[in-house]
């Protein structure tokens, strides 16, 4: 389907939380996160390619969201300066504590954990956009888990 | 509790910046695409203004080797033979040529005289791993790791001592000079693929030494 202009502007819209949540989980960073979704939405309005539906759609934009952090961690730019760090404040003390947690995940898990959790994505349907293995994405998701666990020091009261 | 529901909650805490999404209009999408064009074409010129310097400068390298290669006269014949002699290995220049081995009395050239006028004789005194070359495969090994010029490395075990050995690239070089010579010390099992001198050049070794 060819999308107009007016409906890529909605759909960035809908999708907007969607990337920036992704972008600031793989990057840790708030400012850079702005970036990459800029560029991600940028993408988004200059493409001329035609998607199949709106689902093919959320998988392009997740899809663009995790490479062109990929592109970020190895671009010159990332090696040479050290970024500004500026926390998230929660309303939280939970939130807060499970949000420094999640941040000493590796990337890759990182990125596993927040679209299993957050998106309510299947483990298909992450390998499919992430284009790995299932089984992998599985172990993954396994690994994970098993490290959030220890992070979190044992604590019984989070139900995986 | 549910962890999904903790992490869910987690998320909703944070605010994305919304005023990004305010920015982008197609039009500013317009400037940074042709902003990002246009940075692109400079990086592409660029690039392709190295790749000619970089071109232009590996073939007059690769010309000037390949004038190296050129058959030498016979007036030069004993200065090329030194030359390479120095090239081939830093313990040779260290070793003075065995003189008895071309005492013109006993010897006539062969390969075994042209091995030890170039040093090889010091084989004989060298432990190469067997398992760094392959009987079968040696051949094959010294051809595709020897460099333009022909040569190679082998370093022993204790990374100490090294041999350099003279191979051919069969393709480098032309119908001028004369066979190769395959050398080959039994008892260490090694052959040695000596860099083909010119016939020139061979002749005038023997006629130096006779």
């Amino acid at each position: 389907m060819k999308i107009s202009t007016h409906e890529k502007k909605m759909l960035c819209e809908k999708y907007f939380d969607m990337v920036y949540r992704l972008c600031l989980m793989r990057v840790k960073d708030v400012h850079i996160c702005e970036d990459i979704t800029q560029d991600v939405f940028l993408k988004f309005l200059k493409t001329d390619r035609e998607f199949e539906s709106e689902e093919h759609i959320k998988a392009w934009l997740i899809k663009v969201a995790v490479n062109a952090s990929k592109s970020f961690f190895t671009s010159s730019w990332f090696k040479k300066s050290e970024p500004l760090r500026e926390d998230i404040v929660f309303t939280s003390y939970e939130s807060q504590d499970l949000y420094s947690k999640v941040k000493l995940l590796s990337k890759k898990h990182r990125t596993v954990i927040h679209l299993f959790y957050y998106e309510d994505m299947s483990i298909k349907d992450i390998a499919l956009v992430l284009k790995r293995k299932e089984s992998t994405v599985k172990s993954d998701l396994f690994r994970a888990r098993k490290e959030l666990k220890k992070l979190l020091g044992g604590k019984e009261n989070y139900e995986f | 509790m549910n962890f999904k529901d903790a992490y869910k909650n987690m998320q909703n805490d944070i605010e994305p910046k919304r005023e990004i999404l305010n920015n982008l209009s197609y039009e500013e999408d317009k400037k940074t695409t042709s902003f990002k064009t246009n940075r692109f074409r400079h990086s592409f010129a660029l690039m392709l203004i190295m790749v000619i310097a970089f071109s232009f400068v590996y073939f007059s390298n690769t010309q000037n080797q390949i004038d190296t290669k050129t058959p030498k006269t016979n007036s030069d014949n004993k200065t090329d033979i030194c030359d390479i002699t120095t090239q081939i290995s830093p313990i040779n220049k260290s070793r003075s040529i065995d003189n008895d081995s071309l005492n013109p009395s006993t010897n006539t050239i062969t390969y075994d005289n042209y091995a030890s006028y170039l040093g090889f004789d010091i084989l004989s005194r060298m432990v190469i791993p067997n398992d760094l070359v392959k009987n079968e495969t040696k051949l094959n090994y010294a051809l595709e790791n020897s460099d333009d010029r022909g040569f190679f490395n082998f370093a022993n075990h204790d990374g100490t001592r090294y041999i350099n050995i003279i191979t051919t690239k069969l393709d480098v070089y032309n119908e001028n000079y004369a066979d190769y010579n395959l050398y080959k010390k039994d008892d260490l099992n090694i052959f040695v693929f000596f860099e083909g001198f010119t016939k020139e050049e061979i002749n005038s070794f023997e006629n130096s030494i006779k």
